[in-house]
């Protein structure tokens, strides 16, 4: 009778035992997943923060450090999608960049015919196509070389998930 | 008494299972990037201070609109029928609200380095914006430069300092 109390408490200890090495072993593995996920959405966000700051420093859009020059935008969005598979080799796909000049008027998006009386550009990707994406936002300057001076802008650089 | 000594261990396995949650959690916490907070308020101010302000004479850029409200802040900048410092204040105001309306900030305006002595005229600190992010305790981002203000041909250092912190 002793003896087989004894092995019940054995087989009980056993089955803890085992119940906590599987928890651990299924956790562990959860856990390597999610890590994996986490390191592929930072690389996304590394993306979208060096394209940032490759946009803010870039010949092809600035004049100067974090300068944007409105006839190099309209030059570039005018190239279309020949720039933006250029680029590609950079960044890789699904990105964009957005420039919003902070003015009150309202938002008109700049063509060969309406330049230089608009104020935004959306370059490559449209920021609406639905995806979720990582996003950054940053203060600049866009300098007009119609009007001579010197505006408060927005750069956002987004690359979808 | 071999049973009781297994189950206190497998209380410890537990225990020791429950702390490697806990802190494999707490390390999958989304870090926000400190390069990128630094990034943007230095630009913040850089870029409100390369702006033009659309008035002439000492006002051209928000930079010369400070210099004129720390250097002659009762002077009237052409195209405004402001004085300077009360231009400056609502210039700053307009620009930072347009940039993000969820920020609190204070722009301190101070003598920078190599200063010289303006003889009783002019200021030697104006603040611009909510002064209170300056307490302890709040979780602000600084920016500083230095901008050059001439004025009746000498050349002023003013320090321009920009204290952010984001409302949540």
């Amino acid at each position: 009778m002793k003896s087989q109390a004894g092995l019940m408490e054995y087989l009980l200890m056993t089955f803890f035992i085992v119940v906590v090495i599987v928890a651990i072993v299924l956790f562990l593995g959860w856990w390597s997943v999610m890590e994996m996920n986490l390191e592929q959405k930072k690389i996304i966000d590394e993306r979208a923060f060096f394209l940032l700051k490759y946009s803010g420093n870039s010949p092809y859009f600035t004049r100067e450090g974090w300068v944007l020059d409105d006839a190099k935008l309209n030059a570039v969005k005018a190239l279309g999608e020949n720039f933006c598979e250029k680029l590609r080799g950079v960044f890789g796909s699904g990105w964009f960049l957005e420039v919003r000049i902070l003015d009150e008027n309202p938002e008109v998006d700049c063509t060969y015919t309406n330049y230089p009386d608009c104020n935004h550009w959306v370059l490559c990707e449209p920021k609406s196509s639905g995806k979720e994406g990582y996003i950054y936002t940053i203060p600049v300057n866009v300098y007009r070389n119609v009007f001579r001076r010197y505006d408060i802008a927005i750069l956002t650089s987004g690359v979808y998930a | 008494m071999k049973a009781q000594t297994t189950m206190i261990l497998l209380v410890f396995l537990i225990m020791i299972f429950t702390g490697l949650v806990i802190v494999l959690l707490s390390l999958s916490q989304t870090v926000v990037r400190e390069e990128y907070s630094d990034l943007y308020v230095n630009n913040l101010l850089l870029s409100i201070l390369k702006t033009n302000t659309g008035y002439t004479d000492r006002c051209e850029t928000v930079s010369d609109l400070i210099g004129c409200a720390f250097l002659t802040p009762s002077y009237t900048c052409g195209g405004s029928s402001l004085e300077c410092r009360t231009l400056a204040e609502q210039t700053l105001e307009e620009y930072m609200n347009m940039v993000n309306e969820n920020m609190v900030y204070c722009f301190n305006i101070t003598s920078g380095p190599g200063w010289s002595s303006l003889d009783e005229q002019g200021l030697y600190s104006i603040s611009f914006g909510d002064s209170s992010i300056w307490k302890k305790g709040i979780n602000r981002r600084v920016a500083r430069t230095v901008i050059q203000s001439v004025h009746e041909g000498l050349e002023y250092n003013i320090e321009v300092t920009l204290a952010v912190a984001f409302r949540k």
